[in-house]
């Protein structure tokens, strides 16, 4: 089986509540709009993983596959809310790997 | 990518500062506002650019003609509902309207035939994505669907479109890149969304700085230099 090519993307989270301190929140919101956006297949296929996200900073790395990359941000700059409080997700960059990501 | 959001609604003018901010954050370099008395244009000392924008909406089209007249020196931006097809065209055909603005909820279609006048006059399409953050499930299926339709139906007559967040929160402002990713979810192919972003917004305000300017006669008419006395 041939192997997906993989996409790392950063981001920063803005947010005018309390900060998102439940990484899991944030992963199962991006879920939520992919699966209602693409449906069960899309989501399924793109992989997606949240690699690391920092409360403080309220930045973080998205993994998913090359091939659902512009699914996946779509999905993800359509979140309005997280919880209580409103939400702007800001797509940073995007590479083949996270050392791509910080030069 | 840089861009301006033309379709930002500060209804509180003490929030002003928080729409600046969020959109210095998140890179953009202008955004519209209704509340500001200095000009149709206000350079701030962060770079950013704040525009004045009006809505004109009336009862009827006679309503609309006499208020246009009143707001285009006054404003960099100015924006028709596309309502009834009497309005619609009239405004499509009008080279002092900037934008017409689509709304999903409403039940006037956008017609071929507007596109097609909008596309002669230079008008754009406005497509403002707040109703989709704001819904889900089978409610923003059909906004989705209203915006891909109007999308397909501007493109095809050669009408620009404009894509702008139509925000009233500053949560609800999205960067260049995440506004083209919008553009990509309402039919857009990327090299086109990427325009509609990033240089559409600019094309306009250049267009209006020049026609606001005291030596703008007319279209394709402009005063080069002014006689003396002797």
């Amino acid at each position: 089986m041939k192997k997906s090519r993989r996409r790392y993307l950063s981001f920063h989270l803005h947010s005018d509540g309390p900060t998102i301190d439940d990484e899991q929140q944030l992963g199962n919101a991006i879920w939520t709009n992919l699966l209602s956006l693409y449906g069960e297949i899309s989501a399924a296929d793109s992989k997606l993983y949240l690699v690391s996200y920092d409360c403080e900073k309220n930045e973080g790395v998205l993994q998913c596959t090359l091939s659902s990359l512009e699914k996946v941000i779509t999905s993800a700059v359509l979140i309005g809310s997280i919880g209580k409080s409103l939400v702007s997700f800001e797509p940073k960059r995007t590479s083949g790997t996270i050392k791509g990501l910080r030069r | 990518m840089s861009s301006i959001d033309v379709g930002v609604y500060v209804s509180d003018p003490n929030s002003l500062d928080s729409f600046i901010e969020m959109a210095s954050k998140i890179g953009l370099i202008g955004l519209t506002t209704q509340n500001i008395d200095s000009g149709p244009i206000v350079k701030l000392e962060n770079g950013l650019s704040l525009l004045r924008r009006t809505d004109v909406s009336g009862r009827g089209l006679n309503s609309i003609k006499k208020q246009i007249a009143n707001v285009r020196k006054q404003s960099m931006i100015v924006a028709i509902p596309l309502t009834t097809v009497e309005i619609a065209n009239w405004a499509a055909e009008d080279t002092r309207v900037d934008l017409l603005t689509l709304e999903p909820s409403r039940e006037h279609r956008f017609r071929d035939s507007t596109a097609r006048l909008a596309a002669f006059s230079g008008t754009c399409l406005e497509i403002q994505f707040e109703p989709i953050l704001n819904s889900v499930g089978l409610n923003r299926s059909k906004i989705i669907k209203a915006f891909r339709e109007a999308v397909k139906t501007a493109t095809d007559a050669g009408m620009s479109v404009v894509i702008s967040s139509g925000a009233k929160h500053p949560m609800q402002l999205r960067s260049a890149m995440a506004m083209r990713h919008i553009g990509l979810l309402i039919g857009m192919t990327s090299k086109y969304a990427e325009t509609v972003v990033s240089k559409t917004p600019f094309e306009i305000l250049e267009r209006n700085q020049r026609r606001l300017s005291p030596d703008f006669v007319g279209e394709g008419v402009e005063i080069l230099q002014r006689g003396g006395n002797d």
